[in-house]
């Protein structure tokens, strides 16, 4: 395996199915009494967070934990710029402080692999602005896997600002990689252009992409985007692309519902729907630890088959 | 200094040479071009095996001095383009301070004249401190000596103002140039809109940004019957905007930078800020395109858009990085390489764009661009053959942010006469 997970894009289907069958023996660890392995002591795991955000970054802890990593996370403002450290700099000193991994977040896509061609530590992008979320896209396509049994042939539908979302362009690698039928549906102003050269079907209108889906992967709509005149209004988007409990039931008793977080309720979807029996978004958590587990293991050198003893 | 180069094939398309010839300099002049030719008191070169080009003439320099010498200054900048086969580059006026002022310019023709390697003109500023919101005191920047009034990294927003310094402009200087490029269709771009930027994530650019900004103004320069000059355009459609212009008799000129010929927007996979260029590199549609314009003359000329970054500056998060690569040195091996030995464009042609037209835009009258008997000496030789990589620590820039770095190339200048001056030399 490589040094860093930088995207998923540039993965092959057996580099992803190595991952997830990692993450389902890393999943056994979570389920154990005493939730930890010793497999990374002595290892020391930084999350360098240019960007807010809790679920990733505790997920990340919680990775680097079960496998004894020690763990350390820091904000960094992003004034930090402006105050004349360059990123370079500022993770140059992660590593001479002993850093094994980095897991970056920033809102400049690129500044992965900008930081991995500068460090020797392994790096791992927690979502680089709106270009990729690798891990994310892993745990959906884990939390699918194991839901479905597998992807190949799979209908996913996802819904909402494509264009800005790099939990989007995660998935469609992943999934598309993995066999399943990926389409999209947002308004056109929320679309990126091309998509349908990589096989995605693209639609604007969501009553007629949602009776096909099998599972549905439903986006977080950025409030600045209405302020930035992509959107007439958060109510006119809610009533054309919003998930409720009518058009969830309309869809049977075995569709698949994923939100990858933090959602906005009442606005991409209601309350209701993202709690009913057919919801998975809090597998999507637990997992998201398995698969963070299973990438630093692989990173570090480990194989399967030793996890598993 | 006297010259006698032998035996180079020279190309010069302004007098119709393309064929192996001697070259006599008697005191910085052409004095003979001719086989055979001998002369007792003239150093000689063999120059077999290599070309002999009328000097290259850039119309876009950024030099940096005054205000940001860390980058570049004249003397490196100008040795830089001497080693590009360079002996004429007009400098652009966003220095700082900017070039809106006759002291401005008149300082930068003096010390372009003292420490420059090669001639140095000078552009003025087409707005004050290149806002875009007002008039310098144009009449004052040609009296000083201004050879241009342009805006080099984007057009004048006002409408009604681009009209208005058309109108008052017109006929002081030889060149007016605008980058076409509107700024309220570009946003916070910062690549080409297609396929590869969703594949990247970087937000896109779309090609109307530029070609909005180019028709409004070719319908200015119809309107004023003013020329005007387009640095680099990037479209397909904008060569086809140009093409119709000239049909029609609008007096209109248009430039493409050596990258845009090259390289395409998948450049950027690896978020490569050298690649970050104004306008986006764009796909491949539309680089054949400006491949074929140029070759078919709707695309007057190649300008580097030569501008230096330090790798401070440029080696950061992609967002944050400033657009603009260095070129002065590497745009004849690049487009020789890439272009020319591949049979994509004549090597008349290229002397065309590269020596030729952009003496013709700066309406140089004193054999520039030429090889004309009794004109100063001011030619290039080029090994056609010997290939060499481009590596940081070969290049005189100060700035290393090329690129090409890495890239093999064939096609180097050897050596740069500057009205019979050796102005730079290939040691090796």
């Amino acid at each position: 395996m490589r040094k860093d997970l930088l995207d998923l894009r540039s993965l092959s289907k057996q580099d992803i199915e190595l991952i997830l069958d990692t993450a389902d023996a890393c999943k056994e660890i979570l389920s154990r009494p005493v939730r930890k392995v010793p497999t990374l002591r002595g290892k020391v795991l930084v999350n360098l967070f240019y960007e807010a955000s809790t679920r990733t970054r505790m997920s990340f802890e919680m990775a680097g934990k079960c496998l004894s990593a020690d763990v350390m996370s820091v904000s960094v403002a992003t004034s930090s710029v402006t105050k004349g450290e360059s990123i370079k700099d500022t993770v140059r000193t992660v590593e001479a402080l002993g850093a094994d991994f980095v897991v970056i977040r920033h809102s400049s896509p690129g500044v992965p692999h900008l930081i991995a061609r500068t460090v020797r530590a392994g790096v791992i992008n927690a979502g680089d602005g709106t270009h990729e979320h690798p891990t994310q896209g892993l745990l959906d396509a884990f939390t699918i896997r194991e839901r479905l049994g597998s992807l190949a042939g799979r209908r996913v539908l996802i819904v909402g600002d494509i264009l800005h979302s790099r939990v989007a362009r995660s998935d469609i690698w992943a999934l598309t990689k993995l066999g399943a039928r990926v389409a999209v549906c947002g308004p056109a102003t929320l679309l990126p252009p091309g998509l349908e050269r990589f096989g995605v079907k693209v639609y604007t209108d969501l009553d007629e992409a949602l009776p096909q889906a099998e599972v549905i992967q439903v986006l977080r709509v950025q409030l600045e985007r209405q302020k930035g005149g992509l959107l007439p209004s958060l109510r006119e988007y809610s009533r054309r692309y919003g998930i409720n409990k009518q058009r969830l039931d309309a869809l049977g008793q075995d569709v698949v519902l994923m939100h990858p977080g933090p959602a906005n309720l009442g606005v991409e979807i209601t309350e209701v729907a993202a709690e009913d029996r057919r919801s998975v978004i809090r597998d999507q958590v637990r997992n998201g630890v398995a698969v963070r587990m299973a990438v630093l293991y692989l990173l570090s050198g480990g194989d399967k088959s030793e996890l598993a003893d | 200094m006297n010259w006698l180069i032998k035996g180079a094939h020279v190309v010069s398309p302004a007098d119709d040479l393309n064929r192996k010839l001697d070259l006599l300099v008697i005191n910085g002049r052409i004095a003979e071009i001719g086989t055979e030719i001998d002369h007792p008191d003239a150093r000689l070169v063999e120059a077999g095996g290599l070309l002999l080009l009328p000097g290259l003439i850039d119309l876009h320099t950024h030099l940096c001095e005054p205000g940001a010498e860390e980058r570049e200054n004249i003397e490196s900048g100008s040795l830089a383009a001497a080693r590009g086969g360079y002996t004429t580059i007009l400098m652009m006026p966003d220095t700082d301070p900017p070039l809106d002022t006759a002291p401005a310019v008149a300082q930068a023709l003096n010390y372009g004249a003292k420490k420059g390697h090669v001639r140095i003109l000078v552009s003025g500023a087409l707005s004050i401190g290149l806002r875009g919101e007002a008039m310098p005191e144009f009449a004052a920047l040609a009296e000083a000596g201004a050879q241009a009034f342009v805006q080099p990294d984007g057009s004048i927003g006002d409408a009604a103002l681009f009209r208005r310094m058309l109108q008052y402009v017109k006929g002081m200087v030889p060149l007016i140039g605008v980058q076409p490029h509107d700024a309220s269709l570009v946003v916070d771009g910062l690549m080409h809109e297609g396929v590869a930027s969703t594949l990247y994530g970087l937000r896109g650019i779309p090609t109307v940004a530029e070609e909005t900004a180019l028709v409004r103004d070719l319908l200015l320069a119809a309107d004023t019957n003013c020329p005007v000059h387009f640095y680099r355009i990037s479209t397909a459609d904008s060569v086809r905007f140009v093409a119709r212009a000239k049909a029609a008799g609008i007096p209109v000129s248009c430039d493409v930078s050596p990258y845009h010929l090259v390289l395409t927007d998948e450049a950027l996979a690896n978020f490569d800020t050298t690649c970050k260029l104004q306008p986006p590199l764009r796909s491949a549609d539309h680089v054949d395109v400006l491949v074929s314009g140029l070759a078919e003359g709707i695309i007057d000329c190649v300008s580097t858009d030569h501008t230096p970054w330090t790798d401070e500056e440029k080696d950061v998060e992609f967002a944050q990085a400033p657009w603009g690569a260095t070129a002065l040195e590497t745009t004849l091996p690049l487009l020789y390489t890439k272009l020319v030995s591949v049979g994509r464009l004549s090597l008349t042609r290229l002397v065309e764009a590269l020596s030729t037209r952009p003496a013709e835009l700066l309406g140089l009258r004193d054999g520039a661009g030429t090889l004309r008997l009794g004109s100063p000496a001011d030619f290039t030789l080029v090994d056609p053959e010997t290939e060499r990589v481009v590596s940081a620590s070969d290049l005189i820039s100060k700035s290393k942010n090329t690129p090409l770095l890495g890239q093999r190339l064939h096609g180097w200048p050897v050596a740069t006469f500057v009205g019979g001056r050796l102005v730079w030399e290939d040691v090796r």
